[in-house]
């Protein structure tokens, strides 16, 4: 029995038992692992395969979609090359190691941890490089910031996130610019929030270099914050959350770009009726802001308020930042078309995802969930979904560098889901193969 | 005026004294605040230019002053703050923002401001954007029965445009800037009685360019800046002069001088059109105080030759013997409401007759639909169950149809003409 001369029972079953589920963490980055997937790499062959032929095809004659499909696969092709050709200096290492030579194998187990190590991170490019890239990874996005629904300690805190935006943006060296910076109104009493803090009712920030929403994609979702706010008069700790949206959005001047021949596919082009952000003008119901008494000449107006509507999803936008009505009608047809194709988006993929295998239904984010916490008391900044902490909370919020390592692993996080979604894929269809093989090929999905 | 609520005051307070200095001129928050940022804003742009670039003279003065300000925590110096508090109090006396920050952008163009010129308005941002969609609707297709017909002129590619009473020279710039892609060959020309307003024009003409939102080809080159003396840029292509177009000769002259063979294809005007019981009843503050009354409230005419009419509408009887002698395709005039609209849309098609074509009158912003509910083309049947009291979409006049489009005030009216 027990050396304790008395143990409380309960206890003692308490220790007796393992380890309970809820302190383990089953986030992680590592969705890949060092070994890939027989699945993944059987795609990544024909891949491959297909990548060679297309070359030699290329060689006699020149045909623009091929070419455009040959440079998304050379990544593949690349990343594969550099694995076999590690697969195959390991199996070298492997067979050197057991020679007869005491140095020799000496040597050549050094060799091979560091081999090892390489090859998780070239299998980790490889089955990145197969993840299907982002539609809109190379656009120029919209950060969208919102208070979530409670008092002003969420406002308060809005106005901190759309800072520690633009911050990193300096910082980075990324072109933004602030579209929209509408303040609350109300219960400015002074010292509200931190310092300078402005309760935010809506702000959009426009980060206008191209790739940016690739690098802002994994940011999207619910920012809780846990303080004790400036007006709390007992010390209590308040939670509240910050909603931000990330939006693709188009470059400023289409026409400016012309010539390049790069652009793919319908999505380049907002007037064209296949694309997302194609947003008929007659379904938009335009309103400006109209002062009383005689306009034109009698009066003195500076602001130009206007206010779109796109009627069939009861989106709206409005618009009164800047002086021009022009820039604002322009700001708010920008801001209204990636909301439009951020829906769209959005449907596309639940309409995937219901398609999809529900396995994995449960690492998918949605708007609805936190993200991170910035825990002032603690000091302390925590990113949910890659289970990553940081502990210099004020560098996090003047968007340095701590800021950037939390985006980094938040996007490798989403990396490696979009792994594990591509696995689930490859393994069903793999299975729906085996299984169809008797009946004929007639449910081969195609591969898009 | 109502009087402001001091919670307001305090609320304004409480967030900037420079908010609640501007609260009295803006009259609410949200456009104070609006305002305040917009004045920050320039402050910190003029601060960034070095003091000889800077554009507004005063500022730059003031900036060179204080080369090495201390710099705070929100990154503005005190000197910024301090020139920031004396421009929202200038504001709050009622001096148009527009003068304060020399500028007010229109369209894509930024148009200097100064005072003695009237501040261009964005109703007539609207309409001239809608005007030169009509001109490239109109004479585009004009163009194309021409081409058919076999005649001369084959495909249109001249475009004659003048504008009476220019004063800051917006609409000419800004019809420009819009125009000279769809069409080979543009000239414009804006005429203005006022010294300053000429001036200003010219010198608007000129920044527009300098910054990239008109076309560096309009720079003068050597020969022709020098040849009109004091002209200046672009003279051949966007050119201001200073006219009174009341005068005799006037009309005869620009037809001589510019119009060549074919006359012009456009006149429009921004006439001053307050009447004087309107000029102190319904403007405001700022507008009475500190914009020119030359350029808002006709002078009285004494002369007898034409029949009697509205003292404010002289213009307008002036603008449509002008159209007699210039010819143009198409005419637009700003007017100060719809009754206006319908005195000079009487007074166009009386002195038109027979070259009249149509009559469209614009409110505020032609280009929004006003009715609620249905969106598209319903103006014809989906109008007469909903609100009667305030928008009626057509009317007559001397038996023809005139159809309003638009919502707002009734603001400008198009003619077009043969």
């Amino acid at each position: 029995m027990f050396p304790a001369p008395w143990v409380c029972r309960r206890c003692a079953t308490a220790l007796a038992q393992p380890l309970r589920r809820q302190f383990l963490r089953y986030a992680s980055t590592d969705a890949a692992g060092t070994t890939l997937p027989p699945a993944l790499l059987q795609r990544a062959r024909n891949l491959a395969a297909e990548h060679a032929a297309l070359a030699t095809t290329l060689e006699q004659t020149f045909d623009g979609k091929a070419a455009k499909r040959l440079g998304e696969l050379s990544r593949v092709a690349t990343a594969l090359r550099s694995y076999d050709a590690a697969r195959s200096s390991l199996a070298e290492l492997d067979q050197l190691s057991r020679s007869s030579d005491a140095e020799l194998r000496q040597l050549a187990h050094d060799e091979l941890a560091s081999t090892h190590a390489q090859l998780a991170s070239l299998a980790t490019a490889l089955s990145a490089s197969l993840t299907p890239r982002d539609p809109y990874a190379h656009m120029p996005c919209l950060v969208e910031i919102r208070p979530g629904p409670g008092g002003m300690e969420g406002r308060y805190f809005a106005d901190a996130v759309y800072k520690m935006y633009r911050a990193y943006c300096a910082r980075v060296g990324l072109r933004c610019n602030t579209v929209k910076y509408d303040v609350a109104d109300g219960a400015e009493t002074a010292g509200g929030g931190a310092v300078n803090e402005l309760p935010l009712a809506e702000a959009v920030l426009e980060v206008l270099d191209d790739g940016a929403y690739d690098l802002f994609r994994a940011e999207a979702g619910m920012h809780r914050v846990q303080r004790v706010p400036a007006t709390e008069k007992q010390g209590r700790t308040h939670t509240s959350a910050v909603a931000v949206w990330v939006l693709p959005s188009f470059p400023a001047a289409p026409e400016a770009g012309g010539g390049g021949g790069s652009s793919p596919g319908p999505e380049a082009d907002f007037e064209n009726p296949e694309s997302d952000f194609y947003i008929d003008p007659k379904e938009v119901k335009t309103e400006k802001m109209r002062a009383g008494g005689a306009g034109g000449q009698h009066v003195n107006k500076t602001e130009s308020a206007i206010r779109l509507t796109h009627i069939p999803t009861g989106t709206t936008v409005s618009m009164q930042d800047s002086r021009s009505q022009h820039r604002n009608r322009e700001d708010a047809w920008r801001l209204l078309r990636s909301r439009v194709a951020a829906q769209r988006r959005e449907a596309q993929e639940q309409v995937a995802r219901s398609l999809r295998n529900s396995v994995l239904a449960s690492s998918q984010i949605t708007r609805g969930d936190k993200i991170r916490t910035y825990n002032y008391q603690q000091d302390r900044c925590t990113d949910h979904r890659a289970g990553v902490d940081v502990h210099n909370l004020p560098d996090v919020l003047l968007g340095g560098e701590s800021l950037g390592r939390l985006m980094e692993s938040a996007r490798g996080w989403l990396v490696g889901r979009d792994i594990q979604l591509l696995i689930a894929e490859e393994e069903a269809k793999a299975a729906a193969e085996a299984k169809g093989l008797g009946s004929g090929n007639g449910n081969g999905k195609k591969k898009k | 005026m109502p009087r402001l609520p001091p919670a307001l005051l305090q609320r304004a307070r409480s967030v900037s004294p420079d908010l609640a200095t501007l609260l009295p001129a803006c009259r609410d928050l949200e456009s104070a605040r609006n305002e305040l940022r917009w004045i920050r804003e320039h402050v910190s742009a003029a601060a960034l230019l070095s003091p000889g670039q800077a554009r507004h003279p005063r500022a730059a003065s003031s900036f060179s002053e204080a080369p090495t300000a201390k710099v705070r925590r929100d990154g503005r110096s005190n000197h910024e703050n301090k020139v920031v508090s004396g421009l929202c109090r200038r504001r709050a006396r009622g001096e148009p923002l527009q003068y304060l920050l020399g500028s007010q952008p229109f369209g894509p163009l930024e148009i200097q401001c100064r005072r003695g010129v009237l501040i261009p308005r964005p109703e007539t941002e609207s309409w001239t954007y809608a005007l030169a969609e009509d001109i490239v609707a109109r004479l585009a297709s004009a163009a194309a029965s021409h081409g058919r017909n076999g005649t001369s002129e084959g495909k249109r590619s001249r475009l004659r445009i003048v504008d009476l009473c220019t004063g800051t020279g917006c609409i000419p710039l800004l019809l420009y800037a819009l125009l000279h892609k769809r069409f080979r060959d543009v000239r414009v020309w804006g005429f203005d009685i006022e010294e300053r307003a000429v001036r200003l024009a010219r010198e608007n003409l000129r920044y527009n360019i300098t910054r990239g939102f008109l076309p560096s080809s309009l720079l003068p080159t050597e020969h022709t800046g020098a040849s009109e003396g004091g002209n200046g840029d672009g003279s051949e292509v966007i050119r201001f002069e200073k006219a009174d177009i009341f005068a005799d000769d006037w009309s005869e002259s620009i037809t001589q001088q510019e119009g060549g063979s074919d006359g012009i294809d456009v006149l429009v005007s921004n006439p001053p059109y307050i009447s004087t019981k309107g000029f102190h009843r319904d403007t405001g503050r700022s507008v009475r105080n500190f914009e020119p009354r030359l350029a808002l409230v006709p002078r009285p005419r004494d002369d007898e030759r034409s029949a009697p009419c509205a003292p404010e509408d002289v213009f307008y009887q002036r603008l449509c013997e002008v159209a007699e002698t210039l010819r143009p395709k198409i005419m637009l005039f700003e007017v100060g409401d719809l009754e206006q609209a319908l005195r000079v849309a009487q007074m166009a098609s009386l002195t038109a007759g027979e070259r009249l074509r149509d009559i469209e009158i614009w409110r505020d912003y032609p280009d929004v639909v006003e009715e609620q509910g249905g969106t598209g083309d319903s103006d014809s049947n989906g109008n007469s169950n909903s609100n009667s009291n305030i928008t009626p979409t057509e009317t007559y006049i001397e038996g023809t149809k005139v159809s309003i489009k638009g919502s707002g005030h009734g603001r400008s009216i198009l003619v077009h003409l043969r």
